[in-house]
């Protein structure tokens, strides 16, 4: 258990506990190696996103530094590292300071909470993914000094944005990790995972049709809550420049793309663990295997399956166009919000008549398998239908 | 009930818009068909050939051999950005020497040029060319000037040549001028002599002898050599 | 944190709001060059726009009076840097109108290729930036690779990229060769299907049309009365291509359709309906470069009558002809000399980006990128 070790250390010191040094303790157990893994999970993503965008748009993406560009995020960092430090002249000093810090301390203090294997984690609270949707909507706090402080009208409209956006995603998104809990009866992140052990049909989204619209709800918010394209208005490039962080450079600058990346990792990890097993590979035999080779293979599993999610929001954003500030409150109070009440209550429903139902999962998943071998018939189908619709008058082809 | 089918046909509409979409995006991803994207400089990622067609209106070169001195390209130019120097007569050092013309300096304003061909297309010899370089970054302005005769940026040295060349130039132009002059006074000397002496038939030898050694004075060279010889046939004829 | 005193609070209970001035551009990321909007919001709501140019002007009309008739040609590639062949062919004409010369068939069909390609490369490049201004970055890079192939060949044909100088007075600059024919049939080949992707992509996205259906309507007696041309006015559902109603060089000679806006995703004359009409243009152009490769006939590319320095006799010319963004007109009046008198250039954007106040009138700041980019303006043109 992670202060046990600290404590033992307090003890054989003959320190005092819950001290100066108990503090010091933490930190170095800790914190280095949480700002390390966030480091980490910064490079890979963005180095990531950046052969999927090229690879998307038929480019190559940096190839130079390191094989095939993997040290380029490095190299940028390190640039950045070096750059001057701006301020603009009529900027309010210590609130433009302070802004990207505490956008990073909302992500930093939110790995706290994240498991990556039944053991490794920093503290398994009773109230885990509370913690971690209230701390992770403390990054809005931040977002709106950035924008207030930076005293540029384009950092203010995106400040403003971001809080509407942010705010008004809370509530879709928290209904969705209601479902969840639902599921579970705990708000502790390892208990939820615990819920979801065994083999693969016993993971909650196959546990009712509802919980699929649940997820997709729950991706469309977190999408949103990271401000993510389509719903990255507060940083909206060809509208507000750059938004909240225009004003921004160098390693301030780093900080929130670092701070952006990390929230990335943290809502794809959360939705992993309420969704998808978290470290479960869901085959019975494997997840049995306990020890220091078992959590080593559930942080494998984890890690994997939350970057397969930051994948796929990448993917998002290199297809889809932004949408407008209307139209994003309005699918928010219009679809997302009566849908996911609709959801929770019948997953309650479901929950509450039959919580052991297990052969819906298995029918589930063999039907996606079905689906999955059908997959390009059912896409050139469904293309074909759109080309019907969108033959152009004029066109022979 | 219609509103709710509204309501529904739009949420199926836009997401079925949106997984059509996606699904582009996901072919180009597992399987680019091209990667069109050429790392600038380096040949090595490029899938095709980087290469230019033979008609890019790049940087010029010229054919100095074939160059009359004409004029005509500056005369082209919209932006005025050639400016070229040089003689039919007289014999330079550097620049170019020609069997007809001496060029001192050929140099194009990189800068200036708006790259439109008008200037190779009326050159009646056909010599000024635009190339196929286009990489025109340079450290200084005066770097983006080009010494067509050298092929190389326009530099201080070349300036300082292109100085010297021109009091060559200057004095040379100062020499013959006096020893036209010279020539011309020597001339009137002599046909003044002539008239004097023209009673005299006898004297004929003496004005030559006379009026030579003071060219020769003024201009030791070849230049004054031919003045020499020249009033020699005039005074001969 | 200040109080709510009660001076900012109206009679009717509400917060008082001030409205904020926003100064979009001259260094914009969707102003599409150094085009200056001083916007005066309310929130988001757009009260008024208010449209600042001329950051870009260097008195091309007074640098054609002071340059004879030949060296102005290279002039005419700088105004809508994105369709250069379409300004040179302009200029051209109204040269040859002015002198009354004839040009050889296989240059009128050689021009029509390459304006219409060059049609096709400014399209594309409108089409993905717009793409861009929406907020997707994928739909730009592939226009961007059909661009890059449609510039290829007019690189092939006239050895520059963007400002060509290859049509001339009485002529082009150089002959096409059947390699190059052969190439851009290819390219015809090749970007039909390809429109099938941006649409996939881009045009039926359900977001896309959301953002642009119902946005910056222009109805057409507006459009009519702004003097809008080429496809924003076609957008509104006008029929007025100069390409059909006064046809120049062989356009007569080639069957096309002229798409006009019909409201298919909104109301007509919306961002949509500018947007599909470029996007349906384009293949009216591949039509037309089709036809003209079947007909193009053997023969010189220029004429000969024309010297190196023409010298028109005294009189007037006006020529308009259909570029990418509308109707671009020269008024040439000539003294005799081997200089024009006087130039004037009627260029579309500049007309176009008149209605911006008219269309940004209670749209969001999100639909101002949306609305500049649907009217496709190039500051080359408009400051000229």
């Amino acid at each position: 258990m992670p202060y046990t070790i600290v404590n033992h250390a307090l003890e054989y010191f003959g320190l005092e506990q819950g001290g100066i040094w108990s503090f010091i303790g933490a930190v170095s157990v800790w914190a280095l190696p949480i700002t390390g893994f966030v480091s980490l999970v910064g490079l890979v993503s963005i180095w990531l996103e950046r052969k999927i965008s090229a690879h998307i748009q038929c480019r190559v993406g940096p190839m130079e530094v390191g094989p095939h560009g993997l040290l380029q995020t490095l190299a940028d960092g390190i640039k950045l590292l070096g750059k001057e430090d701006l301020v603009p002249k009529n900027a309010d000093r210590p609130l433009f300071a302070l802004a990207p810090m505490l956008v990073f301390a909302s992500t930093f203090v939110s790995f706290a909470c994240l498991p990556f294997s039944e053991h490794a984690i920093i503290a398994d609270l009773n109230i885990g993914i509370f913690f971690i949707a209230a701390v992770g909507s403390l990054e809005v706090i931040g977002v709106v000094m950035a924008g207030w402080a930076s005293n540029n009208k384009w950092s203010l409209f995106g400040a403003i944005r971001a809080a509407t956006q942010v705010v008004s995603y809370e509530i879709p998104l928290s209904l969705t990790l209601l479902a969840g809990i639902l599921c579970a009866g705990s708000m502790s992140l390892i208990d939820v995972t615990q819920a979801q052990g065994g083999w693969i049909w016993s993971w909650f989204i196959f546990r009712n049709p509802f919980m699929w619209i649940m997820f997709l709800i729950y991706f469309i918010s977190s999408l949103a809550e990271c401000q993510r394209a389509p719903f990255d208005l507060p940083e909206a490039e060809s509208e507000l420049v750059s938004g909240f962080h225009t004003e921004y450079s160098g390693m301030r600058f780093a900080i929130f793309f670092l701070a952006e990346y990390g929230k990335m990792y943290i809502v794809t990890a959360l939705g992993v663990v309420l969704f998808f097993g978290g470290w479960y590979t869901g085959i019975k035999p494997i997840d049995e295997i306990g020890g220091i080779a078992g959590n080593l293979i559930g942080a494998g599993v984890m890690v994997t399956k939350s970057f397969l999610l930051v994948c796929v929001q990448m993917w998002i954003r290199w297809t889809l166009p932004r949408i407008r500030l209307d139209q994003m409150m309005a699918l928010c109070l219009k679809f997302l919000l009566p849908i996911s009440l609709g959801g929770l209550m019948l997953v309650a429903i479901w929950q509450g008549l039959m919580p052991d139902f297990k052969l819906f999962g298995i029918a589930m998943i063999a039907a996606m398998v079905f689906a999955f071998m059908q997959m390009r018939r059912i896409y050139r189908n469904v293309t074909n239908a759109s080309k019907t619709r969108i033959v152009l008058p004029t066109m022979k082809v | 009930m219609s509103a709710l089918q509204t309501y529904i046909s739009k949420i199926t509409k836009v997401s079925k818009s949106i997984i059509v979409g996606m699904g582009m995006t996901w072919r180009y991803l597992v399987s680019p068909k091209e990667i069109v994207t050429i790392q600038y400089g380096s040949k090595k990622y490029a899938p095709q050939q980087n290469y230019i067609p033979a008609r890019h209106r790049g940087v010029h070169y010229l054919e100095t051999e074939k160059c009359i001195q004409c004029n005509i390209c500056a005369n082209a130019c919209p932006v005025d950005c050639i400016e070229m120097e040089g003689t039919r007569d007289g014999d330079l050092d550097g620049g170019w020497q020609g069997d007809k013309v001496q060029i001192s300096r050929f140099v194009i304003d990189l800068n200036k040029c708006i790259f439109c061909n008008l200037c190779c297309e009326p050159c009646p010899k056909e010599c000024i060319h635009m190339g196929q370089e286009f990489d025109l970054a340079a450290y200084t302005r005066s770097n983006g000037v080009k010494n067509l005769l050298t092929d190389r940026p326009w530099t201080p040295a070349d300036a300082d040549a292109e100085a010297a060349r021109r009091d060559d130039m200057k004095r040379m132009a100062e020499e013959k001028k006096a020893a036209k002059a010279a020539a011309a006074a020597a001339k009137k000397a002599a046909a003044a002599k002539k008239a004097a002496a023209e009673p005299k038939a006898d004297d004929k030898g003496a004005a030559p002898e006379k009026a030579a050694p003071e060219p020769k004075a003024v201009d030791p060279d070849a230049d004054a050599g031919q003045t020499t010889d020249e009033d020699k046939k005039d005074d001969e004829s | 944190m200040t109080e709510i005193t009660t001076s900012q609070i109206d009679q009717h209970g509400d917060v008082k709001t001030e409205e904020m001035l926003l100064n979009m551009g001259p260094q914009h990321p969707s102003t599409h060059g150094v085009f200056r909007v001083v916007i005066r919001t309310d929130g988001e709501i757009v009260l008024e726009a208010e449209s600042h140019i001329g950051y870009l002007h260097r008195c091309f009309e007074k640098i054609c009076e002071n340059v004879n008739y030949t060296k102005a040609t290279p002039y005419t590639d700088r105004l809508d840097y994105l369709m250069a062949m379409g300004n040179n062919l302009g200029y051209a004409l109204a040269v040859e109108r002015l002198m009354d010369v004839e040009v050889p068939e296989r240059a009128e069909y050689i021009r029509v290729i390459v304006t219409e390609l060059s049609r096709i490369a400014s399209h594309l490049l409108a089409i993905g930036t717009y793409g861009m201004d929406i907020g997707a970055i994928t739909p730009f890079l592939y226009c961007f690779r059909d661009r890059e192939k449609a510039l290829y060949i007019l690189e092939t044909v006239c050895g520059q990229r963007l400002n060509y100088n290859y049509v001339r007075i009485g002529g082009v600059a150089y002959d096409m060769d059947d390699a190059m024919l052969k190439m851009t049939r290819e390219f015809c080949d090749y970007f039909l299907p390809r429109v099938m992707e941006y649409n996939d992509l881009l045009t039926y996205n359900g977001i896309f049309i959301e953002r642009t259906a119902h946005v910056g309507v222009l109805t057409a007696e507006q459009g009519i009365a702004f003097g809008c041309t080429g496809p924003v006015l076609r957008g509104s559902g006008v029929k007025r291509d100069l390409r059909k109603d006064a046809p120049y060089s062989v356009y007569n000679r080639f069957d096309f359709d002229v798409p006009v806006g019909t409201g298919e995703a909104g109301s007509v004359g919306d961002c949509f309906d500018r947007y599909m009409v470029r996007m349906r243009e384009m293949i009216e152009s591949v039509k037309i470069i089709n036809q003209a490769l079947d007909q193009i006939p053997e023969g010189p590319f220029k004429t000969d009558k024309i010297k190196s320095k023409p010298k028109p006799d005294k009189g007037d010319a006006y020529t308009a002809v259909e570029n990418a963004r509308g109707e671009l007109g020269f008024y040439l009046i000539s003294d005799g000399s081997d200089t024009a008198f006087r130039l004037k250039c009627r260029s579309p954007a500049f007309s176009n980006v008149s209605v911006l106040h008219e269309l940004c009138r209670g749209a969001m700041v999100a639909d101002v990128v949306a609305i500049i980019g649907s009217l496709d303006i190039v500051m080359g043109e408009i400051d000229r």
